[in-house]
């Protein structure tokens, strides 16, 4: 972790409110498809690792960035990292990849990208993000780990 | 004579001095003895004297304890200043022998400075001579304790004599207590120093004396849980801070012991400093804080800004108010002060999307709380900057945040009794037409914060602007907005109590609910903005007759929305106007009710009717309530209908026992035909409801029994007898409120009637509606069998139920089985959490035993109890959890989502369990939870991801600390 915040002042965005719960939503016999709200509701509220505040309030991720494919089991999400320079943007992005893994049943090929045209080292970030051994060994790691969990479990 | 009595007083004491109770009992006796005059203290002494001088060490402190505990039973004012120099002499002589005879010395001690005659030169006699020869620190705890209680007497009856020892005392006291350890003792230390530091000049031994009690500064201290009744930290900690800032000139020393306190990462440490500062202050004082502000600044400030942890930001922004109000004294202070927090947070008040807005907005509104001069200069710089962003923001949700920030300093101000543009430099702003200007908007949250803000400034708006507001807010409510409804009201309630002729006028005209043509939705929002103002004394008599007349229309849904407004006006309080007391005598509206034509009328509308008579009824006195039997009752009881039912349980119900209702028996028949025949499901239900009130509140004589009976047999007959399943439904829903109302009471028959109850749950065909009916028995939020009805209720009426339920475990078997344990898990549902954690060994196996039935119903419901049972961390969870777990994740596959959604949330529960304990069933919880996350309902689906994410963090890094 740096010692010095990159970011120490960021613009907040509102919220969105809790999802309303439909007749449709209660009614047993409805079958209920995976949506981009759904998904979004999943990882808006993992904590940005520097800030006290949640990647929705910092606009990093936004609900229309979020695409799912229910019949092909895709699941593709675009984050917005804060500044364009922001180191924190590969372990924001393993944040939401590991809260997806645990989170989406394994059906689901997941997509972790940032929005293109936001952050300097876009494509080195999206090739580590995608590479599955690179995930897996970065999971290895005791200390990376911790922080991540820590992000995923601040809000919950 | 008196050799006789002397020698058996000496025989008397070496046998006494034996035995610590004989001894005491005989110190009595001698006490009285002396007191009376048949013993000379003189020759006690004298008597005493071998065990005095003894050569013996042990026999000297035995004599000495005689001696002591003697004194100790002799009133305070009994001797006279000879003797009392005398014991004192003889006391300072013992101070400087054994150790071993030293406790007794100080008991002795301890006595006679509390005894009025005490010579004034015997204080410091015996003070100098103990500060020489007794070393307190290695006396043991409660010979400490006879020290500090010496001093303790002497500060609150002897100042003078001690101030006459000049540094010596002061010197003596402190060597005393440096070290002190025990917390008894030093709860008692901390209670007396503040007083001592104020009263004795300390002079040269200022450190030495702040340093004997620093070193406690922060209090670190664990009471050991088995002595429950021993003194907590938190006892220890506000009790050490009035000790550190007793005197002002500890400043020099405590505020950098506080500076370093602040700095350390302990977060007590930090929030005791905070506290202490804060106490502290106002004794300082703002020339003895000022060298140190540039330092006490940046660590407060890192505290309150960002300000992550709650408790300590708040107890930062806290101190900041007071330092400020401190710092007041002097005005160049507190501006350089006030200046530069301003500087320090205003550029993140220049965009109020920052992160920091926040932060910096609640600290400059914990500075302009300090007082008027504090606040005038935060607005100077605050208001332009605010009003600056409100015209050049154009997001809805900015202005909100603005509008917020511009509302809390306008109460501020308000508190301190002033308005923004009275202040020279602001006077060019008027906040009152910006917001007037504001509601014009169609965003909602921007309207209901504006509509706050200008109830802020209630008393400052100008006649102009309050005739606008009026207009605006009769729109709003016209509208109908349900998320404005509560904020028009309030606001318009606040302005009502300033200025009620206002409201009378131009509102109460705008909101007209004469007009028949009014659409039925305007009319009932009408209605409901004037019953918000209603409960003002001025305003009140002019709104509710002209409500009682559309309540009374024949128009049913206007007539139903002003009865709902009824109901509520009187089911609420008001200290300023009976409401009640009004409609009754001023607006007849009993007799109007009650006289309605009740036969083609809704059940909603006979219910609000007997709601509303409930409440009047409920507060007069007896002889109104007398009045209203004597005129109604028998009117309605004659022609006992289903729908008159209804209106009459509303007058009934509220009854003081000691009124009279006539020809009881003939109307509980007429009840009972009704609570088992009646067509109407709701009228069933009344009438049992009414007789349960009756039985209830009816003296228990012959009388009562023979009633009893009647009910009894009519219910027993239809049981045993009768085939029709709707009568038998009837005939239990009755017993239910029958045995409730004998349980609630307590009555001698109560025992039988419940053992009665809980056996009809063995009944095949009916046993699942009596199991229904003990949700009845235990409601808490049942309003029928209740103190505020005047019935009879016991203390510990559903501990005895549950008891008795509980004991009958055994009594059920096979089928009645899911009866029983159904009836369980609805009492379980209504007793206080205490009874359960009480029983939970026996009810654990039984609600292990609910889960594997194959009712839905009762897996539901006694999922949802063990949810609330988890959240208590009980150990007998921990015992069961290879119980549980299991069981419950084979539930997240039923059929029902509900049942699936419930057994989720409580692995979800079972998650926050030691670690240790649960960590072996993690790798099973996730595997099946996997399957739960693809469930096939959304809402399923989302417990299930919090419980799976939650349960992967356990054992892993970064899990969340266990509370």
């Amino acid at each position: 972790m740096a010692d010095q915040l990159e970011n120490t002042n960021p613009k907040l965005y509102k919220k969105v409110h809790e999802r309303e719960i439909t007749a449709e939503d209660e009614d047993e016999d409805v079958v209920d498809d995976f949506d981009s709200r759904e998904i979004f509701d999943l990882i808006r509220n993992i904590n940005d690792p520097e800030h006290p505040l949640t990647l929705e309030e910092l606009n990093v991720v936004e609900q229309s960035l979020i695409e799912v494919d229910n019949k092909h089991n895709k699941v593709h999400v675009k984050f917005t990292p804060t500044i364009p320079h922001c180191s924190m943007a590969t372990l924001i992005g393993l944040s939401i990849r590991v809260q997806l893994l645990r989170a989406l049943p394994s059906r689901f090929k997941v997509n972790v990208e940032i929005t293109p045209g936001t952050h300097a080292s876009e494509t080195a970030v999206n090739k580590q993000l995608a590479d599955k051994e690179r995930v897996a060994a970065a999971l290895e790691n005791n200390h990376l780990i911790e922080v991540i969990n820590q992000c995923i479990a601040a809000k919950m | 004579m008196e050799v006789s009595a002397s020698s058996s007083l000496t025989e008397k004491l070496s046998a006494a001095l034996k035995n610590d109770n004989d001894l005491i009992k005989e110190c009595q006796d001698i006490a009285s003895d002396i007191e009376y005059g048949k013993l000379k203290l003189v020759i006690f002494v004298e008597e005493l004297a071998p065990f005095l001088t003894d050569k013996n060490v042990t026999s000297r402190a035995q004599g000495t304890l005689a001696l002591s505990t003697t004194l100790k039973h002799l009133s305070k004012d009994f001797l006279n200043e000879n003797e009392l120099n005398f014991i004192t002499n003889f006391y300072c002589d013992r101070m400087k022998d054994q150790h071993e005879v030293i406790p007794s010395v100080l008991q002795g001690v301890l006595t006679i400075v509390q005894m009025s005659r005490l010579p004034q030169d015997s204080p410091a006699r015996l003070l100098n001579l103990m500060f020489q020869h007794v070393h307190c620190q290695s006396q043991l705890q409660p010979i400490r304790k006879l020290i500090y209680l010496i001093f303790q007497t002497l500060l609150q009856n002897r100042k003078d004599a001690l101030r006459s020892m000049g540094p010596d005392f002061i010197y003596g006291v402190i060597s005393s207590i440096d070290g002190e350890r025990d917390p008894r003792n030093l709860m008692l230390l901390f209670d007396m120093l503040p007083n001592f530091i104020q009263e004795f000049p300390l002079g040269h031994l200022t450190e030495e004396m702040f340093e004997v009690i620093a070193c406690y500064f922060p209090v670190d201290f664990n009471s050991s849980a088995s002595e429950a009744q021993t003194v907590t930290r938190d006892d220890l900690a506000y009790a050490l801070a009035p000790c550190l800032y007793a005197s002002p000139e500890f400043a020099e020393f405590c505020i950098p012991l506080i500076i370093e306190r602040l700095d350390s990462s302990l977060r007590l440490a930090k929030l005791d400093s905070l506290y202490l500062l804060r106490k502290g202050a106002s004794t300082y004082g703002a020339s003895r804080l000022q060298p140190h502000l540039a330092e006490l600044w940046p660590i407060i400030r890192k505290e309150v800004f960002p300000g992550g942890d709650i408790e300590m930001r708040n107890a930062g922004l806290e101190t900041i108010t007071e330092l400020v109000k401190v710092l007041s004294t002097d005005d160049v202070i507190r501006d350089s002060f006030i200046e530069k927090v301003i500087t320090d947070t205003k550029s993140s008040l220049c965009d109020v999307q920052l992160s920091l807005y926040w932060p910096a907005e609640k600290l400059l509104e914990a500075v302009a709380k300090a007082n008027k001069l504090a606040c005038a200069q935060v607005l100077k710089t605050f208001i332009p900057l605010c009003l600056g962003q409100y015209s050049t923001k154009t997001s809805y949700s900015d202005r909100v945040t603005l509008t917020e920030s511009l509302n809390s300093l306008m109460a501020i101000c308000e508190e301190q009794r002033f308005v923004i543009n009275s202040v020279p430099e602001l006077a060019w702003t008027d906040i009152p037409t910006l917001y007037l200007n504001a509601l014009n908007t169609d965003n909602i949250e921007l309207k209901l914060k504006t509509f706050s803000g200008l109830a802020i400034l209630k008393s400052s708006l100008s006649d102009v602007a309050r005739k606008l507001l009026y207009e605006k807010i009769c729109m709003a409510v016209d509208d109908g907005n349900n998320q404005l409804k509560n904020t028009c009201h309030i606001c318009l309630s606040t302005f009502a109590k300033i200025y009620p002729n206002e409201i009378l006028g131009t509102v109460i005209n705008q909101l007209a609910i004469n007009d028949s043509n009014t659409d039925n939705t305007v009319f009932t929002h009408r209605l409901q903005a004037l019953c918000a103002v209603a409960k003002i004394p001025e305003l009140g008599p002019q709104i509710l007759p002209n409500v009682v007349v559309v309540a009374m229309s024949n128009k049913l849904e206007k007539s139903i929305a002003a009865l709902c407004c009824l109901r509520k006006l009187v089911a609420g309080r008001s200290d300023t106007f009976s409401i009640q007391h009004f409609l009754y005598k001023n607006c007849n509206i009993v007799e109007l009710l009650v006289s309605a034509d009740t036969s083609g009328c809704s059940t909603q509308k006979l219910n609000l009717i007997a709601s509303i008579c409930r409440s009047i009824v409920r507060k007069l006195d007896v002889k109104d309530q007398q009045q209203i039997v004597n005129k109604y009752v028998s009117i309605l009881s004659e022609k006992l209908s289903e729908s008159n039912v209804i209106v009459l349980e509303g007058l009934l119900t509220p009854l003081q026992r000691n009124v009279d209702i006539a020809n009881k028996v003939n109307l509980l028949k007429n009840l009972l035909h009704l609570a088992i025949n009646s067509v109407s499901s709701s009228s069933k239900e009344v009438s049992s409801k009414l007789i349960s009130v009756l039985i209830n509140k009816q003296t228990e004589d012959k009388n009562f029994l023979i009633v009893l009976n009647m009910l009894r047999d009519r219910i027993k007959n239809i049981l045993e007898h009768d085939s029709n399943t709707e009568l038998k439904e009837s005939a239990i829903l009755l017993n239910t409120w029958l045995t409730k109302a004998l349980v609630v009471r307590g009555s001698q028959n109560s025992q039988e009637y419940l053992d009665f109850h809980i056996n009809l749950l063995k009944d095949m065909e009916m046993g699942h509606n009596v199991a229904n009916g003990f949700k009845t028995l235990s409601d808490r939020f049942e309003d029928t069998v209740t103190e505020e009805n005047f019935c009879n209720v016991k203390l510990f009426y559903k501990q005895r139920i549950f008891q008795n339920v509980i004991q009958k475990n055994n009594d059920f078997d096979a089928q009645s089985r899911e009866n029983y344990l159904m009836a369980l898990t609805h009492l379980i549902e209504e007793v206080p959490m205490e009874l359960l954690l009480m029983h939970l060994e026996p009810l654990i196996p039984l609600l292990i035993e609910s889960m594997a039935l194959d009712s839905s119903e009762l897996i539901l419901s006694t999922l949802v109890t063990l949810k609330v049972l988890l959240d208590t961390g009980h150990k007998i969870f921990h015992e069961q959890a290879q119980h549980f777990i299991p069981k419950l994740l084979s539930l997240t596959k039923r059929r029902e989502m509900k049942v699936r959604t419930a057994a989720l949330e409580c692995l979800l529960h079972y998650a926050n369990y030691p670690t240790v304990l649960i960590l072996p069933f993690k790798t099973d919880v996730l595997e099946r939870l996997a399957v739960a996350i693809d469930d096939r309902k959304r809402l399923v689906r989302s417990i299930a991801v919090k419980a799976r994410t939650r349960w992967y963090l356990v054992g892993a890094p970064g899990e969340p600390k266990q509370s």
